[in-house]
């Protein structure tokens, strides 16, 4: 009886590695024999975060439109599983493996044990230097986020302007004292009050608490830089007649009228740019710091976002072509050089930062 | 004064999905059982809840379904505990499938990726007459809808049914399971309809997250609620009289973590503040369970009897009577 068994358990591995064995050559012929380019992307999470992995998913469609490639998304849904999801990725040869926010240290070793796959990283991997295959974009927002908060402290009646910031780190900190620096701008005497939250980027209950408890103490706008939890920002915006500012993505219509702007992150155009690099051959590898002067971050009204000036107050949407040339204007002054912006993640310790309180 | 006010507004309504996870933890481990899928009876009335609401236009509708939900969760958790599964390899399980299943029909059927946002309204607030419109009172009290109001009375209707016959029978079966199944009580059918109803519980607090509060889901919306609500269940003792301070402990140090920032508290010291409360309120917990061999005795009756009847029968000569029913 367990010599049957055995006998046939056996037999199953064998068919199975034989089967394994099938799968793994099958995909490198078909890249090496039709010239169609192939990209993987990995994301260390579900799509659906209304972020980062969203918006590289929608890059890496955008890639399959305009330059004809294919490939798949893959989605490791923890830190545990990057590495091994990696490696059976890298075993399928795609032209190029993109993938943003992963771990990096699983990501550096499958990297250096494969010198002829190329990776890409559409945003953020905080490391000190990069293999030869690699290239990663950095995306700074802080020049975005100044002009957030320049619309924010134009916009704001009671001088008091708030945002909600997912976790205490450089990363976030980032987005707030770019805003900080804007709003400002706009209104030296106004005060700008950030409530950060426990790292918790889905948790749109808490992040509501943390909007209500900053519109009862007089905020009339808030800056929602918390994931998830951002969708709370907006609800408690929504409840109490006020104000929000959006991030990441374009969320101006996650709560139309209430929304003012949403400061981009365009890590589709990263994920978009780095396919069609290792499509033309001009893949290079190391760090490509990015921002507003490269169209990868911006206000939302860039791209055409009207859904404030269609459903937002009266009094308020006459004052937007105003702004928006204020806006267009500070663009232009930092794009030239003339306007810096602090930035608290590549340079906390400098003038600007230091003068809005960074590191005090 | 008013900034108190807020604050415990703040507090009680974050209180209020930790405290039906809280009850739900309490019934399930008087009865006996180790109740560890309440995160994911929590997400799913959640899900249901707002899904049905949007659908029917009705809040209440959507309550009803989403404690109907969550019970459903807690009948097959029942079932499985009468066919002696393991529970707490299957409560892992039940969480992990509710959170990806409900991510899978979001994105499906209702078009929203990560977050599912239909026009509907949220329950409406109560207006308690003359006490809202006091200046003080009237700020704790704003907001508040009757699920709020709800969660708070069933524990006390808990802590009144716990000293009627059946509550005396659901404390006996899950004290001394043999001596109750001696005494010709039905121990499995108790357990069975105890899990079926905190389940429905904890579905209402998943209710209150996405209808009562907000008007809508994302994915993992409960974010550890349930966990939380089992916490604070253990630190209650599973003693209805101390449930809400328990529970409350959670919500208020939540909540402080978010207000204190507005007095130059620094970020760092207020995030410390839920994760500091749940450890200190986990060492309590631990430190009278080591006197008590409280969570030794939770253990073994939350593994099915089944299974334990099975690993008695071969040993007859045993002196031990204990287990046996």
């Amino acid at each position: 009886m367990t010599r049957t068994r055995m006998a046939a358990a056996a037999a199953l591995a064998l068919t199975g590695v034989l089967a394994l064995a099938g799968c793994a050559s099958e995909p490198t012929a078909t890249s090496t024999d039709d010239a169609t380019f192939t990209y993987a992307l990995v994301t260390p999470g579900a799509a659906g975060d209304g972020g980062y992995i969203d918006s590289s998913i929608a890059g890496a469609k955008l890639a399959e439109q305009e330059l004809g490639v294919t490939g798949r998304v893959v989605e490791a849904e923890s830190v545990s599983q990057q590495e091994a999801v990696l490696r059976s990725t890298v075993a399928t040869h795609p032209d190029i493996i993109l993938a943003p926010g992963l771990d990096p240290d699983s990501l550096l070793a499958v990297a250096n044990e494969n010198p002829d796959q190329l990776f890409g990283v559409p945003s953020d991997i905080f490391v000190d230097e990069l293999p030869d295959n690699v290239q990663a974009y950095s995306i700074n927002v802080n020049d975005s986020s100044f002009l957030g908060g320049f619309v924010a402290g134009s916009l704001t009646t009671t001088k008091k302007v708030g945002a909600v910031l997912g976790g205490d780190n450089p990363g976030i900190n980032q987005f707030f004292y770019g805003y900080k620096q804007g709003v400002l701008a706009a209104c030296p005497d106004c005060v700008v009050t950030p409530s950060y939250l426990n790292n918790e980027y889905s948790d749109p209950s808490v992040g509501q608490e943390a909007a209500l408890a900053l519109y009862q103490a007089g905020n009339d706008i808030v800056y929602a830089v918390a994931g998830l939890s951002g969708q709370g920002v907006f609800a408690a915006a929504t409840d109490q007649g006020a104000y929000a500012i959006g991030v990441d993505s374009n969320q101006d219509g996650d709560a139309p009228g209430t929304v003012i702007t949403s400061v981009m992150k365009r890590v589709d155009m990263t994920t978009f740019n780095l396919i069609k690099a290792a499509l033309d051959g001009d893949f290079q590898s190391g760090f490509v710091a990015a921002g507003m002067s490269d169209g990868v971050s911006g206000l939302s009204w860039d791209d055409g976002s009207t859904v404030f000036a269609d459903n937002g107050p009266a009094d308020m949407v006459a004052q937007l072509p105003e702004i928006q040339t204020q806006v267009d204007d500070y663009k232009a002054q930092i794009l030239a050089g003339d306007l810096t912006v602090c930035d608290a993640l590549n340079d906390p310790t400098s003038a600007d930062c230091v003068a809005l309180g960074l590191g005090s | 004064m008013i900034f108190l006010a807020d604050f415990l507004n703040s507090g009680i309504r974050l209180t209020t999905p930790i405290l039906f996870a809280a009850i739900a933890s309490m019934l399930s481990a008087r009865a006996g059982v180790l109740n560890l899928a309440i995160e994911s009876k929590v997400l799913m009335g959640a899900f249901v809840g707002i899904l049905v609401a949007a659908t029917t236009g009705n809040t209440v509708v959507g309550v009803i379904a989403a404690a109907a939900a969550g019970a459903v969760i807690g009948a097959i958790m029942a079932m499985a505990h009468l066919f002696g599964v393991d529970l707490v390899v299957l409560a892992i399980g039940l969480n992990i499938l509710t959170l990806q299943s409900t991510v899978f029909f979001m994105r499906s059927f209702l078009g929203g990726v990560g977050t599912y946002k239909p026009d509907v309204d949220t329950v409406p607030a109560i207006v308690v007459p003359l006490l809202s419109d006091l200046p003080l009172v009237g700020s704790v009290l704003a907001r508040l809808n009757w699920l709020v109001y709800l969660a708070y009375i069933l524990v006390g209707l808990i802590a009144i049914w716990f000293r009627t016959r059946p509550g005396r029978h659901l404390l006996a079966v899950g004290e001394a399971p043999g001596a109750a199944a001696s005494a010709g009580l039905k121990v499995g059918r108790t357990q069975v309809l105890t899990l079926i109803a905190a389940g429905a519980i904890a579905g209402l607090g998943g209710a209150y997250l996405s209808i009562g509060d907000l008007g809508l889901f994302t994915r993992n919306m409960s974010a550890e609620r349930g966990w939380i609500g089992i916490t604070a269940a253990l630190l209650a003792l599973n003693k209805p009289a101390f449930l809400i301070p328990a529970a409350g402990i959670f919500g208020l140090a939540s909540a402080a973590s978010i207000r204190l920032q507005q007095f130059d508290v620094p970020a760092n010291l207020t995030q410390f503040i839920p994760q500091g409360a749940a450890f200190v309120a986990l060492v309590l917990v631990g430190l009278r369970a080591k006197s008590r061999g409280q969570v030794a005795r939770l253990w073994v009756r939350s593994s099915p009897l089944s299974l334990r009847r099975k690993t008695h029968r071969p040993a007859p000569m045993s002196t031990s009577t204990q287990g046996e029913y």
